[in-house]
């Protein structure tokens, strides 16, 4: 599990590829050097038919201990289901389940030992705070006395203390969602799963939230297998992220990795704003052609307008079609001889152009990621 | 705007006359049990207690009655437990298969029970248990299942299954989820088939002529003998009875399920 990164296919061989530069979020895991109560996880071949529809389609991938792991897809490309085999909800058609070293696959679900917070939370509506935190620890057959320590200290670590006798109805979305990361956590499992979790709460709470699971998760060194289809939230808080469609697993790797080297069009236009050409190698540098040549692709900020005069590795001209503001970056989106191309702007930039205006887009060979005519299947 | 009144008119109409429809007999038959005469009048010519006196002292009248609530208590209590039980495996099969298995569970309702109840008499007969509050006990269970399957499955289609999921990742075995979980949810719909039963098989008649033998009459098959031979007014009186403990029992039941439903959501 541990091979060196295959070499993709980069516009210029002379840089070294981008991603394996030292930089912020560039690689896995670097909690080394914290004490782990995570276990590894390592999924191999996993499948579940429907009948005829495959829902999950040969997924394996290895969680390290103490990693957190996001699966990114759009609904029903098979991450809940995927999640939901790991936890013992649904029977894998085939395929193998290792939790620690240990194969899981034939275990019930309350003898995995395993975190789940699920997608509505699925707090106990009849019992208080208390008793929803307290709900593992009884079935574990633990001392009151320890309950009591135990559950004070975990409802203090996701700051809901003082709501320790309130009714789950009397708690708000982001209270309840704490409230279920507690039960979950209580009893120290070493892997936690988590189904779209944020999925009902408003935007900044959100964030709030995102931020403290990730502390929480690096405080314990426990592993985080999350499953969401919101990108942002997977890049933010992940240590990888795989992208999941029509049940297969496309490409898994850290945030920054999958975002920089996509594999297959497919994972550069899910991630992300991308614009596609094809181009080909010429004696000194590159050209920009119609049918032949290699597909490419280039993200919108990496892209910049040329002053008269100025050159680039690559350049394309076009006619500005739009320019919009969704706040942040201005939103340029010019027509070119290889179609719609998008592109970022400060907005001094944007003053004095107008639509129609011609325009020169510029950008490095290091910035464009090149995909080999390969099937996809192999990827 | 005028049709649209005509039609409310229409509607609490049919709603009052629906209502005095299934409050007549009620208001006719309570006034009669207080009759003096040796038969039953409307409107009673004289007041008198003597019929609920005769309801509560006659053995016949004590025996029928006693036998109705042992029947009707063993019942409710085997039509609840398996009611359940098949609620619980029916909920878990998918919608289509489902809704297919419960109208198999509804069929105790849907033929007429005269031909469940000629059945049942014939196997009895073979086994020996005809004439016993056994077979009596057996026959409604058959035709109060229904009544337990629909409530629970109701119930359960209520509740998140997911809560399930979560008590087992928790650590709960099924049969702890079921106790800490699933049943402190679904109980209102447990006691709702429970009473339901409970009221159907006191009641029940079709299947009790079948079934009984003269050690085990229920009150109904002693109400219906004491109309057909002579006009007993002790049938009045018990039926007034019979009136006033149903709806003390669906008042209870609603009672309950107010309370419930306060401490689910609050």
């Amino acid at each position: 599990m541990n091979a060196p990164l295959p070499a993709y296919p980069r516009a210029d061989t002379a840089a070294p590829p981008v991603f394996h530069e030292k930089e912020a979020c560039m690689s896995g895991p670097d909690n080394i050097a914290k004490p782990k109560m995570g276990a590894a996880i390592t999924v191999r071949n996993l499948s579940r038919f429907y009948g005829g529809t495959r829902a999950v389609d040969g997924v394996s991938f290895a969680v390290e201990a103490g990693e957190f792991l996001t699966l990114l897809g759009a609904s029903g490309s098979g991450k809940s289901t995927t999640l939901m085999m790991i936890a013992g909800f649904v029977e894998p058609t085939a395929g193998q389940i290792l939790i620690g070293g240990r194969d899981v696959s034939q275990l019930v679900p309350e003898k995995r030992n395993l975190g789940v917070v699920f997608q509505s939370y699925a707090l106990f509506p009849h019992m208080n705070v208390f008793d929803n935190v307290a709900f593992p620890l009884k079935m574990r057959g633990i001392a009151t006395d320890e309950i009591e320590r135990r559950v004070q200290r975990t409802l203090t670590m996701v700051e809901l203390e003082s709501r320790r006798s309130y009714r789950v109805g009397q708690l708000s979305g982001g209270q309840q969602q704490r409230v279920a990361l507690a039960r979950a956590l209580v009893f120290e499992p070493p892997v936690l799963l988590m189904d779209e979790p944020m999925g009902a709460l408003d935007r900044r709470l959100r964030e709030q939230l995102q931020r403290q699971v990730k502390e929480i998760q690096q405080d314990l060194g426990i592993t985080v297998i999350y499953v969401t289809h919101d990108q942002e939230e997977a890049m933010l808080m992940s240590d990888r992220v795989g992208i999941m469609a029509e049940g297969k697993l496309c490409q898994i790797g850290a945030p920054r990795e999958i975002y920089e080297a996509p594999r297959t069009p497919f994972v550069a236009a899910f991630l992300g704003e991308s614009n596609f050409l094809r181009v080909r190698r010429t004696v000194v540098g590159w050209e920009i052609c119609q049918e032949n040549g290699t597909e490419a692709m280039v993200r919108p900020e990496d892209l910049r307008l040329l002053a008269k005069g100025e050159s680039a590795p690559l350049r394309l001209e076009g006619r500005v079609r739009q320019i919009e503001f969704p706040g942040g970056a201005m939103r340029l989106v010019a027509e070119t001889a290889a179609g719609l191309f998008e592109m970022r702007l400060h907005r001094h930039e944007a003053t004095g152009l107008r639509l129609g205006q011609q325009v020169v887009l510029g950008w490095s060979d290091r910035d464009m990621v090149l995909f080999s005519d390969r099937p996809e299947g192999n990827a | 705007m005028r049709s649209s009144r005509a039609a409310n008119f229409a509607v609490t109409a049919s709603v009052v006359f629906a209502a005095v429809m299934m409050i007549l007999p009620n208001a006719v038959i309570i006034p009669a049990s207080f009759n003096g005469e040796n038969y039953i009048t409307f409107p009673p010519r004289s007041l008198s207690t003597r019929w609920y006196a005769t309801f509560l002292t006659d053995p016949v009248w004590r025996s029928a009655t006693w036998n109705s609530f042992v029947v009707a208590f063993f019942t409710a209590l085997a039509a609840t437990v398996l009611g359940t039980l098949a609620a619980l495996g029916l909920i878990r099969f998918p919608p289509r298969t489902r809704s297919l298995m419960v109208s198999m569970f509804l069929l105790p309702v849907i033929v007429p029970t005269i031909i469940s109840a000629v059945a049942l008499y014939g196997l009895l007969a073979q086994f020996g248990g005809r004439g016993g509050l056994l077979g009596v006990i057996i026959g409604h269970t058959i035709i109060t299942l229904p009544f337990v399957v629909v409530n629970v499955i109701a119930a359960l289609q209520q509740m998140d299954m997911r809560l399930e999921h979560a008590a087992r990742s928790l650590g709960a075995s099924p049969l702890r989820s079921f106790i800490h979980v699933t049943l402190p949810m679904i109980w209102p719909g447990i006691a709702a088939g429970a009473v339901f039963a409970f009221l159907v098989s006191f009641s029940e008649i079709v299947m009790s002529l079948f079934l009984t033998g003269s050690g085990s009459v229920t009150l109904p098959v002693q109400m219906w003998s004491g109309i057909r031979f002579e006009i007993n007014p002790t049938v009045a009186a018990a039926s007034s009875v019979f009136v006033v403990l149903s709806c003390a029992v669906v008042m209870l039941m609603g009672l309950l399920r107010r309370k419930q439903g306060k401490a689910v959501k609050p």
